[in-house]
């Protein structure tokens, strides 16, 4: 639910400055050295870089009409991969959730005109120009299918017969290892037998760049669009790949309009396919790998923490697709779980502020490296993505896998 | 002036109590240490609070350095005056016992408060006040726990030996202070802490350096209802700590120490009846030391000591009120294991020698017979301090170095090692003997006893009561604190006369 | 202070600790400059612009901090050292204009963890999580949790509250367990204590040499009398093995080789002689009758459960909780017998099995503070009633309390009784009361009975050990003898100009009145 910047009063006066939004929860702590949990905080170390900071200092600061917009203001405001981790940590023990406040920060700052800061502006402009972050036409969106094997592709319903949507989302307009990414999602699938539609060129985006960037006027006539045209379509389950995507459906629709369609996430279905025999890793693949949580498959992948018992997350079943792969060997990094780092690209830094988000992910790869992992394995294409460049660069030979990638190469 | 002073300090304490005799000054100018003796100018005996404000406030105004005297029984020189002329301000007649409270455990007594008295009369309540092991039962308890002396049951505890717990002080200018709750009026006693600062750190050690601590409240505990006694034995240092470090990591036991075969033989040396109690009343020392073994004694202590191990641990099982059979037979099943996994023997004697448990138990209760190793040659030079246990073989190994190097027989330093807050740490006390009547001995024993204590400081012992010579070895290696410290004790004590000379003062 | 003043001065400090690492940005400024007392919050509220500093450095180590307080001192600001800043109770709030706050983060570095003569070497910024997930895996503790979030720094909550744990009864005070510090005083001088004075990184002994200055660090001077940069603090044996994690959410498990027992009785008679007992009975680690309020909030995981159960009356007064920690299942089974034995005779119950699913939320909280801290989720919080006696004054605190409170429209969770928490096998208890608000406008009102509390506290029979707001401002005239001119003297011998975190430890000149009336104009 999306809620004005000044309707967050109260918490941001109840903020105890606990520090919890800055640590990993402390029954969770598996080694002091990795202890950080907000990316911001760790790099900059200024309390208000801290979800604190932002919620219980500046934006109580800036409703209370103490402090006006600046550009060190928006700066710290945007510098944030909004990885809801301070929320996690928060909504567990005050319902509050520092991650909410920030947004409606950056929709105060939208709404009075201010500049965004770093590459920020120019996505907002292409959201709002061509309804994508990738500034690409839809036309282009299903380009992804030319790569599909034929004989499967024949499989996928046009959208409009079946009651299961395979959601894509935006990423395969990206690049290539963005078009791999649906091919794999859909080839497992397919693979299983699933009777699955696509939408193809007539999908739209999910909207969360609009939102993350605090463009909440046109977030909300995405997620208008979107309920109206599932619903329309008589969708019963709407199959996400972009955990993005994902926990926007799940958590950032809500109150926007009734949604006559439930929403899973395809890790879920396909540990399901697995577990049915409608898939069967049998080749081994000889890795030591480590599992990389996205923030939106398990903090951001609750229905919402205020208030209920929703802590549960997506982070079992990719476990159990690793473990059915012969030959894995899943060892865990510090951070996982509700707790895990991000990996800096949440909430689109990696064009707000590139550096930012690298800095992230390369702290994530230390991480692995110190467990001694071969290879990070997530799914997500902007995590894998963020991780695989910040890998790169470090030269330690670390490889970062899309999880259907091996899991195909297993079948 | 003299007179004058005299006058004034008789008005405060009172006819027969302002003293400056040539027989009594002399006494009071020396104990057995090393320790130059200097002669006081008066002796006052007081019994009340208002008569110690009242002295200090007079010492102030005539510039007359004051040291307090408790019992006398520290041996290291605290209560010999280091300025000629001093005013010993002997606070012995201060033996209110100010409250009881057997509810809570705990007693609140003055200075002149002895281990045996208070021990005599809170027996009769099924209680006990911790008595340190190498202490007389003479000296005062207010003035030990002051002094942060380990009791037997330190290993135990988790903060020391902080067994005092509020405390009432005169400071340097007469003015009084109290530490902890009850400075808040009507307030319970509690811990030591506050209020706001940790005061009560500043006032141990060294009594009347920043004040005269005259009233403290000290934690009690229950007589034991069961208690069982086990020992063991060991070649060498090593293996004797580790076994401690072991025993007190899985909390096994309540008192718990290592004797080396000297003191243990002098806990088990028998004695004849007067000595007995003599010792038990605890003025066996004298100003010039012990009156020499009986030949008797002498045989039989070199008989002993050569049967009994190099070290001796010991630990006392004790149940209290509730179940204490259950827990001392888990904790004997528990120690038995853990002997059995490190290789040592769990035994209920030492070298077949009758009735030692039953000596330890009396000795954990109200010790006395340690006071005989001051006869051993008439003179006992302990040297106290702290060291860890992997540093504690480096240390006795330094001392022996200088042991021999001056012809010291090793075989005759004394040991004790108490281990503290579960062996974190050991309190130990080694000591030299000498023969105060041969000039040549004495300052033999002298030489090793300094020379000694620098080579252990390095080898890691910690003098962190460091009285006489130790004063400047510890002081010079901490410059920084030791010049807070003389700023402090400048500001509460402008005129210098709180003790002057002791210390780093 | 002119513009001109203040770039010298962040320039000096910039060559020191680094550019990066101090800032006068006013959005830097702003979160540093609040508390959740509701003293600060009124403060806030009154847009009081003392509150915000007018500089933050970020220094690295203890040669980094003498050099910053040089330059501080001799620039003529004031400086407030912090660690996490969540102490509550505002003593890291600037109360006066041209303030420095040295924010403790970057020195986080575990020098030592010593497992042969069990301590830590840290610097100041470690909190609970770091130290106790380092140290259980070594087989050592630091022998407890507050109940606060295991984000707080060690050595700050030890220093602010004391150290106040949930096993004080085995493991006392946390300030006891201090071993020795590297203080950097006002004067930029740098002292060390007990053995680490004389061998830096030695914790071989916590005293002196001779009469000890430590206790002048701890506790109630709140960094007043100088800035502690590296601390050795004890460690206990941990016989719970490698720490369990929480598979199911909210119910993590019991760490091995410890018993955490839950008693109700029917009155308070019976709770506190069942609480005596079992202290002086030398079992357990930790006995400890919580807050039946508290109870409330950290059982339930979201405040609409909380208000319902407790208008239910589900969780009632005298719940005890037991905390057993053995090293052989021997110990534990005798343990636990002497328990019941004592229960028994007090007429002490087990909770029935739906109370104690609900408490056993935060069980943990025993060793690491995790669920326990929902106790702040009312929004207006404030310690209200921080004393020490004997467990007998419970009711009288409660009465006293009851007083205050009983007149306000305040949530009914205020009417509660207290926290009790055995320390040192009973010796002494430390009480607890707190209180509540869900409305801003609370916050006035509670700041107001906490000083009504506080001033009338020598009307109930406990003392406090810990000063801190709003109490240093008239706590000194009435504590006594000659505690105030003690304090006076030891404050101006160590920070003769006022420069480290005034108005803490004792009022050393009259607040800046004036300038707080021009910012209300």
């Amino acid at each position: 639910m999306i809620k004005d910047l000044k309707d967050y009063r109260h918490w941001t006066w109840n903020c105890y400055r606990d520090s919890m939004c800055k640590h990993v929860f402390s029954w969770h702590l598996r080694n002091a050295a990795y202890d950080d949990i907000c990316p911001p905080l760790a790099r900059y170390k200024y309390d208000c870089y801290s979800g604190q900071g932002k919620m219980g200092d500046l934006a109580r600061a800036v409703i209370e009409g103490e402090m006006e917009w600046t550009p060190k203001l928006l700066d710290v405001v945007y510098r944030d991969p909004v990885c809801g981790a301070c929320s996690y940590n928060c909504g567990r023990i005050t319902e509050m959730q520092p991650s909410d406040v920030i947004q409606a920060m950056r929709a105060d700052a939208l709404r009075q005109g201010h500049k965004l800061p770093g590459g920020f502006g120019e996505l907002l402009a292409a959201m709002r120009q061509y309804m994508n972050p990738y500034q690409k036409a839809d036309s282009q969106r299903t380009a992804w299918l030319k790569g599909l094997d034929p004989g499967l592709a024949r499989g996928l319903s046009s959208g409009t017969k079946t009651k299961t949507l395979l959601y894509t989302g935006c990423f395969p307009l990206r690049d290539a290892a963005g078009e791999k990414m649906a091919q794999d999602a859909a080839t497992v699938l397919l693979k299983a037998g699933l009777d699955v539609g696509i939408l193809g060129d007539r999908e739209r985006c999910c909207g969360n760049p609009s939102l993350r960037l605090g463009d909440i006027d046109n977030f909300v006539a995405f997620a208008r669009e979107n309920i109206k045209q599932f619903n329309a379509m008589g969708v019963e389950t709407l199959v996400t790949v972009c955990p993005f995507c994902y926990s926007t459906f799940v958590r950032d629709y809500a109150g926007v309009a009734k949604m006559n369609f439930k929403v899973v996430h395809i890790l879920p279905l396909v540990l399901e396919l697995i577990k049915q025999g409608r898939l069967r890793p049998v080749k081994p693949l000889d890795l030591t790998v480590t599992w990389h949580d996205p923030c939106h498959l398990v903090r951001l992948g609750g229905a919402g923490i205020s208030g209920t018992d929703d802590f549960q997350g997506i982070y079992k079943e990719p476990r159990a697709i690793i473990d059915a792969i012969p030959g894995m060997n899943l060892v865990e990094m510090y951070r996982i779980k509700h707790d895990a780092w991000c990996c800096g690209a949440g909430s689109w830094q990696k064009n707000g502020d590139p550096e930012m988000a690298l800095w992230t992910a390369s702290e994530r790869c230390r991480e692995a490296e110190s467990v001694g992992a071969g290879a990070i394995v997530t799914y997500c294409p902007h995590c894998e993505e963020n991780l695989t460049e910040a890998a790169s660069k470090r030269k330690q030979g670390l490889k970062v896998y899309d999880l259907f990638d091996l899991l195909l190469r297993s079948l | 002036m003299s007179y004058d002073v005299k006058t004034r300090l008789t008005e405060v304490a009172g006819d027969g109590n302002v003293l400056d005799d040539e027989k009594t000054l002399e006494a009071y100018a020396r104990d057995q240490s090393f320790n130059r003796s200097c002669r006081p100018g008066f002796v006052v005996r007081v019994d009340t609070a208002d008569k110690v404000q009242s002295v200090v406030r007079l010492a102030n105004e005539v510039g007359m350095p004051v040291v307090p005297y408790s019992s006398g029984t520290d041996f290291h020189g605290g209560a010999v005056p280091s300025l000629g002329g001093s005013l010993i301000l002997d606070l012995s007649p201060m033996k209110q016992v100010t409250e009881l409270d057997t509810h809570h455990w705990t007693v609140t007594v003055n200075p002149g408060v002895t281990f045996r008295e208070l021990n005599e009369q809170l027996a009769k309540d099924n209680l006990r006040v911790q008595v340190p092991l190498m202490t007389p039962p003479n000296a005062s308890v207010l003035a030990a726990y002051l002094d942060r002396e380990a009791v037997p049951g330190a290993g135990d505890f988790i903060y020391g030996n902080e067994l005092l717990q509020t405390f009432r002080v005169v400071l340097p200018s007469g003015e009084p202070f109290t530490i902890g709750n009850p400075a808040m009026p009507g307030a319970p006693h509690a811990g030591p802490m506050g209020p706001a600062l940790n005061w009560y750190r500043l006032f141990m050690c060294g009594q009347g350096t920043m004040g005269i601590v005259y009233n403290m409240n000290i934690r009690l505990i229950p007589l034991p209802k069961v208690q069982k006694i086990l020992f063991a034995a060991f070649d060498n240092l090593p293996d004797a700590v580790k076994a401690v470090k072991e025993v007190q990591r899985q909390e096994l036991g309540y008192e718990c120490f290592l004797l080396n075969n000297f003191n243990l033989g002098v806990l088990i040396l028998k004695e004849d009846a007067d000595l007995t109690e003599k010792l038990k009343k605890g003025g066996y020392i004298g100003k010039k030391g012990a009156p020499l073994w009986s030949h008797d004694m002498r045989h039989a202590f070199d008989a002993s000591r050569y049967r009994l191990p190099p070290w001796t641990l010991v630990l006392s099982l004790v149940g209290w009120a509730r179940q204490p059979e259950a827990k001392v037979a888990y904790q004997e099943k528990d120690i038995r294991a853990l002997a059995a996994k490190l290789g040592f023997e769990v035994k209920t004697t030492i070298a077949g020698t009758a009735g030692l448990d039953r000596i330890v138990a009396e000795e954990l209760v109200m010790p006395w017979r340690m006071q005989k190793k001051f006869g051993a040659k008439g003179s006992c030079h302990e040297l106290k301090f702290y060291a860890t246990g992997d540093n504690l073989p480096k240390v006795l190994a330094a001392m022996e170095a200088f042991c021999a190097r001056y012809n010291y027989s090793a075989a005759d330093i004394g040991a004790y090692v108490q281990p503290v807050e579960r062996a974190r740490s050991f309190s130990c006390c080694f000591d030299l003997h000498c023969f105060p009547g041969r000039p040549d001995d004495w300052e033999n024993v002298r030489t090793v006893f300094v020379e000694a204590s620098e080579a252990m400081i390095e080898a890691g012992a910690f003098f962190d009561r460091p009285y006489g010579p130790w004063a400047d070895m510890m002081y010079r290696r901490n410059a920084g604190y030791t010049e807070y410290l003389k700023k402090i004790k400048k500001e509460l004590d402008p005129n210098g006369i709180m003790n002057p000379g002791k210390l780093c003062f | 202070m002119t513009q001109r003043d203040e770039a010298r001065v962040i320039e000096a400090l910039a060559a020191v600790v680094g550019k990066e690492w101090v800032s006068n940005d006013p959005v830097v400024r702003q979160c540093y400059s609040r508390d959740p007392h509701p003293s600060i919050t009124v403060r806030k509220l009154s847009k009081d612009r003392l509150t915000v500093p007018d500089l933050v450095v970020l220094p690295s180590s203890t040669e980094e901090i003498q050099a910053v307080v040089r330059i501080v001192r001799n620039a003529g600001y004031h400086l407030i050292a912090m660690s996490s800043g969540d102490n509550l109770v505002g003593v890291c709030v600037p109360t006066r204009s041209r303030t420095v706050i040295l924010d403790l983060k970057r020195m986080e570095r575990i020098y030592e963890i010593n497992e042969s003569d069990k301590f830590i070497r840290m610097q100041p910024w470690n909190s609970y999580a770091r130290v106790q997930t380092e140290t259980m895996k070594r087989g050592l503790w630091n022998g407890g949790a507050p109940a606060a979030p295991g984000t707080n720094c060690v050595l700050s909550n030890c220093l602010t509250f004391g150290g106040a744990w949930q096993t004080a009864q085995a493991f006392s005070i946390g300030a006891r367990s201090f071993l020795a510090f590297t203080i950097v005083l006002p004067s930029g001088e740098i002292i060390r204590t007990g053995s680490h004075g004389i061998r830096p990184g030695d914790g071989t002994c916590w005293y002196g040499p001779g009469p000890d200055l430590r206790g002048l660090f701890e506790m109630g001077a709140f960094g007043s009398l100088g800035i502690i940069t590296e601390v050795l603090f004890k460690l206990h044996a941990w016989p719970g093995g490698e720490w369990p994690q929480e598979e199911e959410y909210g119910h993590p498990p019991v760490p091995a080789n410890h018993r955490i027992c839950w008693y109700r009785f029917n009155n308070a008679e019976d709770c506190m002689k069942a609480a005596h007992e079992v202290a002086y009975a030398g079992i357990g680690i930790g006995v400890n009758i919580p807050l039946n309020a508290v109870n409330a909030m950290a059982g339930e995981s979201h405040q609409a459960m909380t208000l319902k159960r407790w208008e239910e009356g589900f969780y009632e007064p005298f719940w005890m909780y037991v905390v057993l920690s053995g090293y052989s299942p021997g110990q534990l089974d005798y343990e636990e017998s002497v328990l019941k034995e004592i229960m028994a005779e007090c007429r002490g119950e087990p909770l029935n099995e739906e109370q104690r699913r609900h408490v056993d939320n935060y069980n943990n909280d025993a060793f690491r503070s995790g669920d326990f801290v929902r106790w702040i989720r009312h929004g207006i919080y404030a310690i209200t009633y921080l004393g020490r006696g004997p467990v007998e004054d419970m009711v009288k605190i409660h009465e006293l309390n009851m007083s205050k409170v009983g007149k306000y429209d305040l949530p009914s969770t205020n009417k509660s009784w207290p926290f009790y928490y055995s320390y040192d096998r009973g010796h002494y208890w430390m009480e607890e009361r707190d209180l509540y608000g869900d409305q801003l406008e609370h916050a006035e009102l509670i700041s107001r009975i906490t000083v009504d509390v506080f001033k009338e506290s020598d009307k109930s029979p406990s003392g406090y050990w810990v000063l801190r707001e709003p109490m240093a401002q008239w706590f000194g005239k009435k504590i006594g003898p000659n505690y105030a001119a003690m304090v006076r003297r030891i404050k101006k011998l160590f920070d003769p100009t006022d420069m480290s975190n005034p108005d803490r430890l004792v009022f050393m000149r009259p607040p800046e009145k004036k300038a707080v009336e021009e910012a209300r104009k």
